[in-house]
């Protein structure tokens, strides 16, 4: 069954408020999935309810202005200036929507093919006489998400057409949002805007032209996974891939093409991006015979054509930011740029995984494969398979035999050949650890 | 590449520094302004805004009296030093910015909205804590003293 996103509303007679706020008060409650985002303590009545009495039209409003970035605009994943955060927090989080009111502390997170919302209770706070109390993490597709929310703007619009109040601004920018939503190159736009942190139809026409300008040399795909990575300084970041496009490191190829078939066993699969991941990474240990055994370096690089030495050597003397390949449109050589960090030989690993999962799953008309840190679709993808292909679930727990102390995990990481916050991150995401054990 | 038709909904507060020009515009609204009040925000009766009720609170709204702001004198200066300091929306109508922001003597990050363009009214509530927003004023505030 799929999780629903829904917002109810019980209206009650217009209040002194402005126009459209007063004619859209009510009793609103918030579903997500199984969950009351909406039971808060209320202080006057002294007791708990699943409903609260706001204005739906601010919380139409602020839904409407936020539903490009919530759906597209993955979290921040690296340290941004306090202008970068407040624009990111006033698209992804409720209390945003403002007008007077207290809001459900509610943060959407969309990757794109899903939206992540979390719930934060509430302290007691002077001048708040309401008190959210539900605190919960729950993750609906797309699809399922966006239909709540087109549910609730058409309830909020049709109340106030029943009072002839027609011409709001929430009426105009609803109209927008439809009509961009139908029209795939309006689409593509306003996707590419929030993916580098503007407001819809806000991104300066030279950064939407300089991104549309590698189109074809990156794909329509891979810019998008370029354009998350390129939200604080997307003319330089761009140019940067760019240069490391065109001069890689390091030329491979994917020398088993059987695996390719991976492509077909994840597309029939409909589940979030770490299930697929996990189930592409099953394929490709079933496809080269590893069975449960640790993975070694050269399987690794045998698969993607390159010599042992990409493991072994010691780490160049300039860091790099980007970690890109390139596959070639006229022949099947790739041209491999790494991002060399702490660790050098469980992490470079981790970055051959992570590359080879994008060489079998992504579209075949994306040519630049980027590995970044990002909370996009595509990379909760790329790191659910890594993790599942250098440290295969049941073969880590026999290993560790329920001992998850750090020598426990470090040991393994040798075996394994994985880095121990990896393990760690991957024991937590399978519930065999808490999320607040994996700090290594 | 495709600008929307509609104007951004959300609040924002504007970013560049103040020109003189500028300054003198804000200085003159500030002297200008009015406190028009919404009993809606209001816990107790015991206030000086004039409205009818006095109080008419709403557990879904924010409340003025809470957070140390029952007397119209105190609402109006802080009206008037957001304007002062810049601490007004991108947006605005008939000469009005939509919103000015303050942050009163206990902390409180407040919002003043206009509720008549053609004179200059407003009334205010206090931001709740959890709008990102506050922060940004805050941060605006203090940088703006």
């Amino acid at each position: 069954m799929r999780e629903r996103f829904s917002v109810k509303t019980e209206w009650e007679s217009p209040n002194r408020d402005s126009v459209e706020n007063s004619h859209c008060f009510g009793r609103v409650r918030i579903d997500v999935g199984e969950r009351i985002a909406t039971r808060a303590e209320n202080e006057f009545s002294g007791s708990v309810e699943e409903s609260v009495y706001v204005s739906a039209y601010p919380l139409a409003l602020w839904l409407a202005g936020s539903w490009w970035r919530i759906c597209w605009e993955p979290s921040l994943s690296e340290p941004r200036p306090p202008g970068a955060i407040t624009s990111w927090r006033t698209s992804h989080e409720m209390p945003a929507a403002g007008a007077g009111f207290v809001w459900p502390q509610l943060v959407f997170d969309g990757d794109g093919e899903s939206v992540e919302i979390a719930s934060f209770a509430m302290a007691r706070t002077p001048g708040q006489p309401l008190r959210y109390l539900e605190s919960f993490r729950q993750t609906l597709d797309l699809g399922s998400f966006s239909s709540g929310i087109d549910s609730f703007v058409s309830r909020v619009l049709s109340r106030l057409d029943s009072y002839q109040i027609n011409k709001t601004t929430l009426h105009e920018l609803w109209n927008e949002i439809v009509e961009e939503r139908t029209d795939a190159k309006k689409a593509e736009i306003r996707i590419l805007e929030a993916r580098l942190g503007f407001d819809a139809g806000e991104a300066p026409d030279f950064v939407i032209e300089s991104f549309l300008g590698f189109r074809e040399a990156a794909g329509k795909s891979a810019l998008l996974e370029v354009a998350s990575t390129a939200a604080y300084d997307p003319k330089n970041r761009l140019q940067q891939i760019a240069d490391c496009a065109s001069s890689p490191e390091i030329v491979g190829s994917l020398t088993d093409k059987k695996l390719l078939s991976g492509h077909e066993v994840i597309a029939a699969e409909h589940g979030f991006p770490w299930q697929r991941g996990r189930t592409l990474a099953k394929f490709v240990r079933q496809t080269l015979g590893i069975g449960s055994a640790a993975l070694k370096d050269s399987t690794l690089c045998d698969v993607l054509g390159l010599p042992t030495k990409v493991i072994s050597r010691a780490a160049d003397a300039m860091a790099r930011r980007v970690a890109l390949a390139v596959r070639s449109p006229t022949s099947d050589s790739i041209g491999f740029t790494f991002r060399n960090r702490g660790n050098f030989r469980a992490n470079r690993r981790f970055e051959l995984a992570r590359f080879l999962s994008e060489i079998i799953s992504a579209p075949t008309d994306d040519h630049w494969l980027m590995l970044a840190d990002t909370k996009t679709a595509r990379q909760k993808l790329q790191r659910a398979f890594g993790a599942e292909l250098l440290c295969p679930i049941e073969p880590l727990r026999a290993f560790l035999d329920d001992d998850f102390s750090n020598e426990s995990v470090e040991a393994a990481g040798e075996h394994f050949g994985a880095s121990p916050l990896l393990i760690k991150s991957h024991l937590a995401n399978y519930g065999l650890i808490t999320p607040d054990a994996v700090i290594v | 590449m495709f600008p929307r038709r509609t104007n951004n909904p959300k609040r924002r507060l504007r970013s560049e520094p103040l020109d003189p020009e500028q300054r003198q515009v804000l200085a003159r609204l500030a002297g200008e302004v009015r406190y028009g009040g919404n009993n809606e925000h209001k816990r107790s009766a015991l206030n000086d805004f004039g409205l009818v009720p006095p109080a008419r609170a709403r557990p879904g709204k924010t409340l003025c009296d809470d957070v140390g702001i029952t007397q119209r004198r105190v609402a109006r200066r802080l009206l008037q030093m957001g304007l002062e300091r810049g601490l007004v929306d991108s947006v605005w109508t008939e000469g009005w910015p939509k919103h000015v922001w303050a942050v009163s003597n206990e902390g409180i990050a407040v919002e003043a909205i206009r509720e008549n363009a053609a004179n200059g009214t407003y009334h205010g509530y206090p931001l709740q804590r959890e709008d990102p927003l506050a922060e940004e004023v805050m941060r605006a505030w203090n940088s703006n003293a």
